[in-house]
């Protein structure tokens, strides 16, 4: 893996934690103040909510991209290694899903 | 536990002051978090744990994406490295869920003492380490540049295995107490991997952020991550460790490296007698 192709995959790695820290602490701010403001508010719960999976679905989505990048620089190992980590939080998904 | 501004605001100065301890000492704030919430807020073990996770992942997200792009990451050793936290983390939190509060609590009070005698044991160690010449990078190796000394850094990893035992043993420890594990890695990579100080730091922080996420899920399945109380501790910690990051840069390290010592004895004790109580 060149040099370069090491500076584009931090790069984009970086743009995702950051638009997804960005999004999620907007979000859970905005959600919390609403409930706290207009406790009857229901919709005021589901915008937490979505904060609350924008911040878990961050890390998710810098491994997708991860596994995006190195395929595409066709290094099998780290491709492999990544898609590994992927299918393990998809098995932490599943556990949810089959309770 | 249903959210009230009071308990908003607790959860948001308790998460700050987390932040702010972990920044400066350069650990999560978990391992101050769940103390907090189980000791002041009487807040149930399993659910202060499910929520210290989310704030794991917020404080890795936002670190990582701040050292992105200047190499002191080490991308392709954190990568090879989660498949061990993230496959210790699963493991850790299918165990956690039918472990009683009083046996995590316990578990919480030997690895604060463990996590003690560490930061004791490396009170002189400083973080600036001597450049042997003629390092071969290798598969997993790296290079950055270092201010302090002017020089580009390059190092190899060595006893990979190790590090991936290390990894599996931080990533179970996460899922089971609410930390992000960097405590068992970073000393880890340090000595045993050859990874420099600075750049062994770096990838764990990168790296707690997908082992929290596979923790925070299981937790949340059943119930224990309550949206509204992870928000305000998610934005008490972030908030935390920004004014943290502010106030390290002139802190003498020792000094606060002693002071977290005694800090995390007496938390870890009070942890103790609340699992024999």
């Amino acid at each position: 893996m060149s040099d370069a192709e090491i500076d584009r995959l931090e790069r984009v790695v970086g743009l995702v934690l950051k638009a997804g820290s960005v999004t999620s602490t907007a979000v859970l701010a905005l959600g919390l103040l609403l409930t706290l403001a207009i406790p009857s508010f229901a919709p005021a719960q589901t915008i937490t909510r979505v904060g609350l999976f924008v911040l878990l679905l961050t890390p998710v989505s810098r491994v997708v991209a991860s596994v995006v990048e190195y395929t595409r620089d066709r290094d099998w190992l780290f491709a492999a290694a990544t898609f590994a980590v992927l299918a393990i939080i998809l098995g932490s998904l599943l556990i949810g899903v089959l309770r | 536990m249903p959210i009230s501004p009071l308990l908003a605001l607790a959860l948001f100065l308790m998460g700050s002051v987390a932040g702010v301890l972990g920044a400066l000492l350069g650990l999560g704030g978990g391992v101050f978090l769940v103390p907090f919430f189980v000791l002041v807020l009487h807040m149930p073990m399993h659910m202060a744990v499910g929520i210290s996770l989310t704030t794991v992942i917020a404080t890795s997200s936002v670190v990582s994406a701040g050292t992105a792009g200047r190499h002191l990451m080490n991308m392709r050793l954190g990568m090879t490295l989660e498949v061990a936290t993230t496959a210790g983390a699963l493991a850790g939190g299918i165990v956690a869920t039918t472990l009683s509060a009083r046996t995590l609590q316990g578990l919480f009070g030997i690895v604060t003492v463990a996590t003690a005698v560490v930061m004791l044991t490396r009170l002189e160690r400083r973080n600036v380490r001597p450049i042997d010449g003629g390092t071969h990078l290798g598969r997993l190796g790296g290079r950055f540049y270092e201010a302090e000394s002017g020089c580009e850094v390059v190092y190899s990893v060595r006893r990979l295995p190790l590090g991936l035992a290390a990894s599996f043993v931080a990533g179970s420890v996460s899922s089971l107490l609410g930390v992000g594990g960097g405590i068992i890695k970073v000393p880890a990579l340090n000595a045993w991997c050859g990874v420099p100080l600075r750049a062994a730091a770096a990838t764990s922080a990168f790296m707690i952020g997908v082992t929290a996420t596979v923790g925070a899920f299981i937790y949340f399945w059943h119930g224990q991550v309550v949206p509204s109380i992870a928000a305000a501790a998610v934005l008490g910690v972030l908030a935390g460790s920004r004014a943290g990051f502010a106030i390290g840069a002139r802190a003498r390290a020792k000094w606060l490296k002693l002071l977290m010592a005694g800090v995390l004895f007496v938390v870890s004790g009070l942890m103790f007698m609340r699992a024999v109580s």
